[in-house]
């Protein structure tokens, strides 16, 4: 394959913060001997739960951090030395961005339209406000912008750039459903074969619409890649319910409430997840919701959420995880799918596989 | 062959003046953004003309009690203070901008999405410290130019076209040394974050040895002790001192040969051109650090 049809390459990357500095520098590892290859025109998602490294990645490869160890080559540039070409044909796009906020829309698109030159294109941000109902927004300052509306600017923003390679961290937090639906159809009409994306994205759904292929990390490491299409069927669960009971539930009695679902239960003070592999099961949970009604206050379906990856994935591929991270020699060990259930079934409490297991604040069941 | 290389040097020169290029009209359009922001806290800038106000009226007086600057000036305190203080209205107002620009980029979580975008670290300190010049001059033109007038400070008529240039580039100069000086400084905050004390004691340090509070050639007879001249000797050498220096001899009517003031002009030029690369060298590596430590956008 020559060097051309590839976006990016990895190889054994690695990337460190320091833990502490003073009285002696000190370092924990967030990305380790991190290798992969994207080909142009590819649209790559990185899944893995919060913490794994998701957005160090992206940063490194738009340029805000350097590399500590292995070889990174965007658009055939090394980022080591040509930081400056990679910047002017990429862009980043993060809720963690922000504007100032006494400038106008329009003096904001301006500015940024003027020193992405000679790259970008006003007409592509304009287009993405029309689309998005937010062109009568144009002459309001930003600090009256919901934070929605923040997030559509910022899209529109890194997409005035037009970039060779979009990296987009979390982009649809902060849309409603209606946007999302748009955001969607505008980047799938708008970036052309040749550009290529590489996102995180917590919705299985966008995932699934926008991308071809998958790599999933986990403390730092890359553990699986795959097509987009194929997440589903690494997912032993699909839907997701949350349930907020009016009183504090104990373990027993959500057992006798839902004498089905108790295998899948999660238990965090008043609220209860219940997870469905189906649509049979998402029904039956929903049924017995409705006979239960009196001790609940709202329920909330959804999708499996991506950034709680651990909670959804088949024993198979949790175990799959763990023989590749035991091969890079970590020092913990993500817990066994069988051990994550006992805990939850003892515990009631959330799994957070990058520290091993967190105890939200909160007193037990 | 020799053909050949020349082409290559060329094209080499070529490219480094598209560089240049491209970095000023990015320096030029931040400041312009800058400019935006700036006039938009209208609030703030009351407050800056405020302080400007009130050194004026302190310095006034202090100057009046202090009665002559003495050493070889042949200037009255308030002259020489007033004079220091219209030197330094710029300077350091630009310095404390420049100090805060990277830690309030970084606190409204802007600077991201500037370093991503062509704009680097050094623009952004540069450009900082452009607009807050620019500001000052637009705030102070109704209030600092008037007052100089009015209390006689300054008469215009009386210098010769030679000293009237060399004011103008020792002022320039002088502006190079704070703008490399306020870089250096500012760029420690990608690495190492609060350093507000630090940068303003070396702030008050330019200021106390250019004569900002009292006129130090008071202090040079023989009744000093030897270590304190010492240091007030060496104090006369730091471009900022040599550059108000040069300010308040010429603006303010006191003594000077055109030959001393060259001499000065030099010091200053030596000791700027030695900050500009010193501060290139600086930055350069913090940014480098920052960018393996991913200090950047923290703040
Ligand atoms: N600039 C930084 N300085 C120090 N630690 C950081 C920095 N950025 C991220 N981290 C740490 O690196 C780890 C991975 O973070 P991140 O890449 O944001 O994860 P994700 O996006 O997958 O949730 C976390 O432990 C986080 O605290
Ligand atoms: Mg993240």
């Amino acid at each position: 394959m020559s060097k051309e049809e590839n976006a990016i390459i990895a190889r054994k990357l690695s990337k460190r913060f320091p833990r502490k500095v003073f009285p002696r520098l000190e370092y924990f590892d967030v990305l380790r001997d991190v290798s992969f290859s994207i080909k142009k025109g590819e649209r790559v998602a990185l899944i893995g739960s919060n913490g794994s490294g998701k957005t160090t990645l992206l940063k490194t490869m738009a340029t805000i951090y350097l590399p500590d160890s292995g070889d990174l080559l965007i658009n055939g540039y090394d980022v080591y030395k040509h930081a400056e070409k990679i910047a002017s044909h990429t862009t980043l796009i993060s809720p963690a961005l922000d504007f100032q906020k006494k400038l106008t829309l329009r003096q904001t698109l301006r500015f940024f339209h003027s020193i992405q030159a000679p790259y970008g294109e006003l007409d592509i941000a304009l287009d993405f406000l029309k689309r998005m109902h937010m062109e009568y927004l144009l002459d309001k300052r930003l600090e009256s912008f919901s934070e929605g509306q923040k997030a559509i600017t910022r899209i529109a923003i890194g997409m005035m750039k037009n970039p060779d390679i979009f990296f987009l961290d979390e982009i649809t937090t902060g849309l409603d459903v209606n946007r999302k639906e748009d955001l969607v159809d505008f980047l799938k009409e708008n970036i052309s074969s040749e550009q290529t994306i590489v996102m995180v994205d917590h919705d299985p759904l966008i995932v699934e619409r926008i991308c071809d292929s998958y790599i999933l990390l986990s403390r730092g490491v890359v553990v699986k890649q795959g097509r987009a299409k194929d997440i589903g069927k690494e997912l032993a669960y699909k839907y997701e319910v949350m349930v907020i009971m009016k009183d504090r539930p104990e373990f027993d009695e959500i057992v006798m409430l839902f004498p089905d679902q108790a295998d899948d239960v999660l238990i965090d003070g008043h609220v209860v997840y219940f997870r469905a592999e189906d649509e049979d099961e998402l029904y039956s949970i929903i049924e017995r919701l409705r006979l239960n009604r009196e001790t609940i206050t709202k329920y909330v379906v959804s999708l499996v959420d991506l950034s709680n990856i651990y909670h959804a994935l088949k024993p198979e591929t949790i175990n799959e995880i763990r023989t590749v991270e035991d091969e890079k020699g970590l020092p913990e060990r993500t817990p066994t799918f069988d051990e994550l259930q006992e805990i939850i079934r003892l515990f009631g409490i959330m799994i957070d596989t990058k520290s091993g297991v967190k105890i939200p604040p909160r007193k037990l069941p | 062959m020799i053909s050949e290389t020349k082409t290559i040097q060329e094209s080499a020169l070529h490219f480094r003046l598209r560089w240049l290029k491209k970095q000023i009209r990015l320096i030029v359009l931040m400041t312009w953004r800058n400019l935006q922001v700036d006039f938009a806290y209208k609030f703030q800038l009351l407050v800056d003309l405020s302080w400007i106000a009130i050194d004026i009226a302190i310095f006034t007086i202090w100057g009046g009690l202090i009665g002559e600057a003495g050493g070889d000036t042949g200037l009255d305190a308030t002259t020489y203070l007033l004079v220091t203080v219209t030197f330094w209205v710029w300077l350091g107002k630009a310095y404390d901008d420049t100090i805060l620009a990277l830690q309030d980029e970084a606190s409204r979580g802007t600077i991201g999405y500037l370093v991503t975008n062509n704009i680097s670290v050094n623009t952004i300190l540069v450009a900082r410290f452009v607009a807050s010049t620019i500001k000052t001059t637009i705030v102070t033109f109704f209030i600092l130019i008037p007052s100089l007038a009015l209390f006689g400070v300054v008469d215009l008529g009386s210098i010769s076209l030679q000293a009237g240039i060399i004011v103008l580039l020792s002022f320039f100069i002088s502006w190079l040394f704070m703008l490399a000086f306020s870089t250096l400084v500012a760029s420690l905050t990608i690495v190492f974050k609060r350093i507000g004390a630090l940068a303003g004691m070396l702030h008050a340090g330019l200021k106390i040895a250019s004569g900002y509070y009292f006129p130090l050639s008071r202090f040079l007879g023989d009744d000093v002790h030897p270590l304190v001249r010492g240091l007030i000797k060496i104090s006369f050498l730091l471009p900022t001192t040599q550059g108000a220096e040069i300010t308040r001899r010429v603006l303010g009517g006191g003594n000077y040969s055109v030959a001393t003031l060259l001499t000065r002009l030099m010091g200053l030029l030596i000791g700027t051109v030695l900050m500009i690369v010193l501060a290139f060298l600086v930055v350069y590596r913090l940014t480098n650090l920052s960018r393996y430590w991913g200090t950047l956008e923290q703040y």
